[in-house]
């Protein structure tokens, strides 16, 4: 299991592949005010990191610990929601 | 050019005037399928051939629009107005490459980059929706990154996840990577997340070529776009900022309830674009347009326009500037010619013949006849071989016919004012010299009739008229001339206003105005400063003239009229030379010289007693059946010393001049002969009064006259 709830996080670890998206899904919509922890993710299949553009940035709690997801994917999900809130201002 | 592609062009040509035709139709009419069937498979043929001949640019760009066109007729999008001129413009563009390959056999270097601009606006077309932004906004930090090359969009596919694919995993992959970008649609939170839907928008920057890098995308499923990254210093607006710019200018543009409104929303977006790029000055600007509380949307439109002109690049040399050197030639006529070489050799032969009858006394009498003969068969070979050249030259008027019809489109749209092109004769021939130059004149007048003369819809209906207005742009050929003519069926030329205008604008004398017929009248519009236009549109009059018309055809040896029924509309009348070499001239003498006049502005030669000729102030005139005509002495104007001028009478010359008539006076007459007439060159070109040189048979240079020049 690489998508787990703990300590009220949701926790990606190792390799997050697709059919997990559904998983991260559901954790997301049933719990209040959702964190993410992928701090131990080596690898995101597109449809998690489709979602977790979802997230506020304070939601998600990184450094992840695969490099491309660190050096690429990260400052990717960090500047969408950058623009998204920069969007959202009233 | 090789066969291969010497046909690919042909049938390009072919394929592009089919599918403008279908275009057209299938916006009067969006429902038929037909046309659309046509469209298509006209974009598919031309894609086809383009790939086998290597264009990748344009293969791309005819790929993005079939795959527009393949998804309306998929029902997953409808056609709308915009897409129709996308496609026009994609087959414009394609136009112009075929001139370039025509030239160069290979299409220009930057072709890519309109490529890529032409492709996008299929392949991402543009929403003025917030949730576009998020992509709008990539690349704002490509300076950060000297190193960047290549930019990259890419939409994958919405089925990408379900066939276990993944997007952003691949591009670990890509040759240097330096930067990814993510974008997907803001949801409203999850209740409606769908986990297996890509929407995806991905992004990067890489430092590798444009070339490896579409290696990489050829991988991808889905919808890409590259771009090559331009050096920081000259890095302009983001594409995509820019078109959220322009669609708000769009939107500033309609008309009707909710102006203020629509100013208040277009400068909101307009300036969160501009912040998110960093260009924060200029959304300080856009922000006090807003909240200065006024809804003036000529302001704010003027500012975007600004801000994004601003930016332009500098502008790539235009492949329209680079007049075509080369003459695509149909192989029966290059045998014609080798036909005719022969004969020439055989012609050749015969007379060395007679060269050696004429060495014997007892033969001389019958090489006498024989050699008279001879040169009657030669001129006639001569004049054979002069129009066998000259037809190398000749091209289809399509040429320059095949880009109005969108640009008439575009025109129309403009000025809001619906208008039906029709066009006929688009196969008839002319010198490939008076075709090229014929593009501006034409756009000019067919600009005049849309702003002018064709009245807005309402102003027809009220007319009796069909709302939708028509144009016809129409060429023949006529004996040794090409008529080209463009009528509309608007409100025709109001003579009142003519004479008004002329009249403020000092270009005729009042009084003379009164005493001018309606004709002449109607000629005004020719007249150099004169523009009937009351206020400059965003169209036409934007101080261009009539009067630049009318020199750009006289300069071929042509001839522009203008005619027109009040309420009717009406009709600009182009009379060409079929080819501008060929040029009948009668030589006449100033001062001991020669010089040439063209034949065709000649009316008459007369003689007039010197006791006939007034002087009028500083000038003369003489009285020719009723009609005063003023003279001007050739060798005062040449300056070169006349001959005494003991002679009791003075040898006269009466041309007509744009149609008014006056005199030279010169010493002595000479002969008509036709000439090829060469244009001055280098310093001289341009000299006022001179159309060129030619040769004559002794060896002189002969120069040519431009009577209009020397009357101004």
């Amino acid at each position: 299991m690489t998508v787990s709830v703990e300590n009220e996080k949701v926790v990606l670890r190792g390799a997050c592949t697709a059919e997990e998206a559904e998983a991260l899904l559901q954790h997301l919509l049933t719990m209040n005010e959702p964190v993410v922890d992928w701090r131990g993710c080596d690898a995101a299949h597109g449809a998690v990191v489709q979602l977790l553009l979802n997230l506020p940035p304070e939601k998600l709690e990184g450094p992840p610990r695969g490099r491309f997801l660190r050096e690429f994917v990260a400052p990717a999900l960090e500047a969408a929601a950058r623009t998204r809130a920069f969007l959202a201002r009233p | 050019m090789n066969e291969f592609l010497e046909q690919f062009v042909a049938e390009g040509r072919d394929l592009v005037e089919q599918a403008t035709g279908d275009l057209l139709g299938l916006e009067r009419n969006p429902a038929d399928s037909a046309l659309l069937d046509g469209v298509f498979r006209a974009f598919h043929t031309l894609k086809g051939g383009a790939a086998i001949v290597d264009f990748h640019a344009m293969e791309r760009v005819v790929h993005a629009a079939e795959d527009a066109l393949s998804r309306i007729r998929g029902g997953e999008q409808i056609l709308t107005a915009e897409t129709v001129g996308d496609c026009l413009s994609c087959l414009d563009q394609i136009v112009q490459w075929f001139d370039h390959i025509e030239a160069h056999d290979a299409l220009p270097l930057d072709a890519h980059r309109a490529a890529n601009t032409l492709a996008a606006r299929f392949t991402f077309a543009i929403v003025a929706h917030p949730e576009q932004i998020g992509e709008a906004v990539w690349f704002s930090d490509r300076e950060d990154f000297p190193q960047a090359r290549t930019s990259i969009r890419y939409h994958p596919e919405a089925r990408t996840f379900i066939d276990g694919e993944d997007p952003i995993a691949a591009f670990e992959k890509l040759p240097g990577l330096l930067r990814l970008y993510l974008a997907a649609p803001v949801s409203d939170g999850l209740a409606d997340y769908d986990s297996f839907s890509c929407v995806l928008q991905i992004g990067a920057l890489s430092s590798a070529s444009a070339a490896e890098v579409e290696a990489f995308c050829a991988g991808l499923r889905g919808r890409y776009q590259i771009e090559e990254v331009l050096g920081a210093s000259s890095a302009g607006l983001d594409e995509r900022a820019k078109a959220i710019l322009e669609a708000q200018i769009q939107l500033l543009a309609e008309r009707g309830e909710g102006a203020a409104n629509r100013v208040v929303s277009a400068a909101r977006v307009a300036s969160n674009v501009l912040r998110a790029i960093g260009r924060t000055d200029d959304a300080a600007r856009v922000d006090q347009a807003r909240t200065s509380g006024d809804d003036d949307s000529d302001h704010l439109t003027r500012l975007l326009r600004s801000v994004i002109e601003g930016e332009a690049a500098a502008p790539a040399p235009s492949a329209a500037l680079e007049a075509a050197r080369v003459v695509r030639v149909d192989v029966d006529r290059i045998e014609s010619l080798v036909k005719l070489t022969g004969e020439l050799t055989v012609a050749r032969n015969a007379i060395d013949h007679v060269a050696k009858l004429l060495r014997d006394p007892a033969t001389q009498r019958d090489a006498t006849s024989l050699l008279g003969q001879q040169a009657t068969d030669l001129s006639r070979l001569v004049d054979r071989l002069q129009k066998s050249v000259l037809a190398l030259r000749v091209v289809p008027m399509r040429q320059v016919f095949q880009r109005f019809p969108r640009l008439v489109r575009e025109m129309a749209a403009a000025l809001e004012k619906p208008t039906r092109l029709e066009m006929e004769g688009e196969a008839t021939e002319a010198d490939k010299a008076v075709v090229e130059v014929l593009f501006e004149p034409l756009l000019h007048v067919l600009r005049n009739a849309l702003d002018h003369g064709v009245e807005p819809s309402a102003d027809r209906i009220a007319a009796g008229k069909p709302a939708l207005a028509t144009i016809a742009l129409r060429a023949a050929r006529e004996g040794d001339r090409v008529v080209v003519e463009v009528q509309d069926d608007g409100r025709g030329v109001e003579l009142d206003r003519v004479r008004r205008v002329a009249a403020e604008r000092g270009i005729v004398a009042a009084d003379a105005l009164g005493a001018m017929g309606d004709e002449d009248v109607m000629d005004l519009i020719f007249a150099p400063g004169f523009s009937t236009a009351e206020q400059i549109s965003a169209v036409s009059g934007r101080g261009v003239g009539m009067d630049v018309v009318r020199s750009a055809i006289e300069k071929l040896g042509g001839r522009v009229r203008l005619h027109s029924q009040p309420k009717q509309g009406t009709l600009v009348r182009f009379e060409l030379p079929f080819t501008v070499m060929m040029t009948q001239i009668m030589t006449i003498e100033v001062g001991g010289q020669a010089f040439g006049i063209p034949l065709e502005s000649v009316i008459e030669t007369v003689r007039v007693p010197r006791k006939k000729i007034a002087g009028i102030g500083a000038a003369r005139a003489f009285v020719l059946r009723d009609r005063t005509v003023p003279i001007l002495a050739l060798a005062e104007e040449l300056g070169v010393s006349a001959a005494k001028s003991s002679a009791p009478e003075a040898t006269i010359l009466v041309l007509s001049i744009n149609g008014a008539v006056a005199a030279l006076e010169v010493d002595g007459l000479g002969e008509r002969i036709d000439v090829m007439l060469k244009p001055l060159d280098g310093l001289l070109a341009g000299t006022p009064g001179v159309s060129g040189t030619t040769l004559l048979g002794d060896g002189r240079v002969l120069i040519v006259l431009e009577p209009a020049g020397l009357m101004r």
